[in-house]
């Protein structure tokens, strides 16, 4: 998107305008990932700003090898692993529980159904979630994931298939 | 063989299924727009302008830690009866070496 580019190349100038334009731009999309990522539609909206904050600050770091919304991905599945670190076991759990029903009340206003499939993919741990989301849905390399995670692109490809393995575990338990 | 490609089939169907279930959660969670482009614009020159302000302050913090620790350095050194003469002596040989340096230059001037 040449407009994008431009926006990029301003902000790195220190035009202010031109940042908030790309940060606007792009917060629905990251809002959407994190939301994904979280399971937690109002952590993910505390995240997403804070990537935008993050964003801010390191605006000169952004050398343009991925895309700028990679980018922004990237920020915010750091500081949500982050999170993840420093909050403790329990505390975790009960904020897990929480936070899906939040989502599940989004289904049902909609009429939708929470799958099975997505309450099994909430309880995977962080790391391979965010593997599997990233490799399958947004359609990115083990190696675009593996430096985005910061992890060997090994790592990257042995959680997707633990992850999908273990969904497949519990969907199907009469299989061996 | 066949049980690979029956897992290979079975991962696939689980995929599909997956990105589907994806799909309706990023259909049905509504969309966040944020602040305003007016409003980041603020927020980014605020946060700028901190930024700016903190690191100011941070080269100012570090040149005073370093000349706190070089002189609280050279304080110890000194209380140390072996590390002043050594430091003296140091001293008398740089400035014997400087003499040194110089007296054939004055020579040749004179001359």
């Amino acid at each position: 998107m040449p407009q994008e580019r431009e926006w990029i190349k301003r902000a790195k100038h220190g035009d202010a305008a031109a940042l908030a334009s790309l940060i606007q731009h792009h917060y629905s999309f990251v809002y959407k990932y994190l939301v994904k990522v979280t399971m937690d539609p109002k952590m993910a909206e505390d995240l997403t700003q804070d990537t935008m904050l993050k964003c801010m600050e390191n605006i000169q770091r952004y050398d343009g090898t991925s895309a700028f919304s990679s980018w922004l991905m990237t920020i915010g599945t750091r500081l949500f692993i982050d999170v993840t670190r420093r909050r403790k076991r329990e505390r975790q759990w009960l904020a897990q529980n929480r936070s899906l029903n939040r989502l599940k009340w989004h289904f049902e206003a909609n009429q939708e159904e929470w799958s099975e499939l997505l309450e099994l993919l909430s309880r995977l741990s962080p790391e391979h979630r965010i593997a599997i989301l990233l490799k399958h849905y947004y359609g990115y390399s083990y190696d675009e994931i593996g430096s985005m995670l910061n992890v060997p692109a090994g790592t990257v490809k042995s959680r997707v298939a633990y992850g999908l393995r273990e969904l497949r575990k519990e969907l199907n338990p009469h299989e061996s | 063989m066949n049980h690979n490609g029956q897992d290979r089939e079975r991962e696939d169907e689980l995929i599909q299924e997956l990105l589907k279930d994806l799909q309706t959660l990023d259909r049905v969670v509504p969309e966040k727009r944020g602040p305003s482009a007016e409003s980041w614009e603020f927020i980014v020159k605020e946060r700028w302008r901190i930024i700016s302000w903190m690191r100011k302050w941070e080269v100012l913090l570090f040149c005073l830690v370093a000349l706190l620790m070089i002189g609280g350095g050279f304080l110890f050194l000194l209380t140390i009866p072996v590390m002043y003469v050594l430091l003296q002596g140091v001293g008398v040989i740089a400035a014997v070496a400087v003499g040194v340096a110089l007296r054939p230059a004055r020579r040749g001037r004179v001359e």
